[in-house]
């Protein structure tokens, strides 16, 4: 016998979710966000004071200095002096993309700060004919890369008042203070390694030659 | 025979579902695009925005920007301040005193604004002396000492020398 079609048994069908609210929420977030996306990271490189001039009188903290780095930078040579007694550290050829070159001039940086911990200023006299992209390698290696805590110059200060006051020889002091600072980097290191979850012989193992970070970070453009 | 097949369509016809657009797996893109966007969003206000033909050069660095005067310089020896073109140097980079005095009166134009907005509103942030140097990384270091010596000269002595994540 023939029926309407209404009245056949329909399936059951499921109720499906409904997604075009969802979509248009998730359209207008897109947009907003694209809109604000930074893809490129950028920063920056500091040289807080400014162009250097020679100082009318030095303090007496100054007078007390027996370096002071002074980089001289050109297209034939890159000179590491102590300003302060004119003695030539290191002398090296440009070589400008050679990653020799450039490792040659990390290792040079580092043994400087290793015999020197405390100092963090640094003079630049560039070339005017060197190319930005060479200068920006030199300031990248002058102030490395590893930004783990180390006494702050009002904490060297302190501390230097202190051991002045104790009656300690300026020898002494920078002595004492290099073992400190060391020491701080050391301990900096050790919890850094510990966040990374590494072994106590690693931690031995990688803390035995600390090397001081965070080099010479205040740069200083000779006028 | 013929009538009642086309009774029997007709009705099928009639009840004809509408077509309906799958959209689970768009919506699947969409979510992934907006959890790499969300992953890069910046909550910082301060953008800084580099005109199209720079090319900064790469760095170590992981200092973060301030906000600050932007002075941009292209290969093409193009000076630009604040996104406005201020002068072009001529005969590959040589500089005139006329191009000197349009730029520190630029500088000096912005930072007399800054100090007039300071004075009228006590929430306004004051003259920092920053200048962030947006500089083509071809450019030789003549054009950068003498940008700095300019805006030292107009009392901007905070240089920030902006480069790119390497």
């Amino acid at each position: 016998m023939y029926s309407l079609p209404s009245a056949r048994r329909k399936k059951p069908t499921a109720d499906k979710l409904n997604l075009t609210p969802i979509l248009d929420v998730v359209f207008v977030l897109i947009f907003f966000l694209l809109f604000s996306v930074q893809l490129l990271r950028i920063y920056e490189i500091g040289s807080d004071l400014p162009i250097y001039q020679e100082p009318a009188e030095s303090t007496p903290q100054q007078k007390k200095k027996k370096f002071e780095l002074k980089v001289y930078v050109s297209n034939k040579s890159i000179r590491f002096v102590n300003s302060l007694n004119r003695k030539v550290l290191e002398r090296f050829d440009t070589d400008w993309g050679n990653e020799e070159f450039e490792l040659q001039i990390e290792q040079k940086i580092q043994e400087i700060k290793n015999e020197h911990p405390t100092e963090r200023r640094v003079v630049i006299a560039t070339h005017k004919k060197v190319i930005y992209n060479n200068l920006v390698m030199i300031l990248d290696k002058l102030r490395g890369e590893d930004r783990i805590y180390e006494m702050g110059l009002a904490e060297q200060e302190k501390r230097r008042l202190e051991l002045e006051g104790e009656g300690k020889r300026a020898e002494e002091i920078d002595d004492i203070l290099n073992e400190e600072m060391l020491e701080q980097r050391r301990i900096g290191l050790i919890k850094k390694y510990k966040e990374q979850g590494k072994t106590d012989e690693e931690i031995l193992k990688l803390t035995t030659e600390v090397k001081i970070g965070n080099l010479f970070n205040q740069i200083i453009f000779e006028d | 025979m013929a009538n009642k097949r086309f009774i029997r369509n007709r009705t099928r016809r009639g009840n004809a579902e509408p077509f309906e657009l799958e959209m689970s797996s768009l919506l699947d893109i969409l979510v992934i695009l907006l959890v790499f966007l969300l992953k890069n969003y910046s909550v910082d206000e301060f953008a800084l925005k580099i005109n199209k033909g720079i090319s900064i050069p790469d760095s170590i660095s992981k200092t973060l920007t301030r906000k600050g005067v932007t002075i941009q310089m292209s290969k093409d020896f193009e000076v630009f301040i604040e996104e406005k073109l201020i002068t072009t140097l001529e005969n590959d980079g040589a500089w005139t005193d006329e191009q000197d005095v349009l730029i520190k009166n630029e500088l000096l134009a912005l930072k007399e604004n800054t100090e007039q907005i300071e004075m009228q509103s006590d929430k306004a942030s004051g003259f920092n002396g920053i200048i962030n140097l947006i500089m083509d990384r071809e450019l030789s270091y003549e054009h950068i000492d003498k940008i700095m010596d300019i805006s030292a000269d107009s009392g901007y002595e905070q240089f920030k020398f902006i480069v790119i994540e390497s």
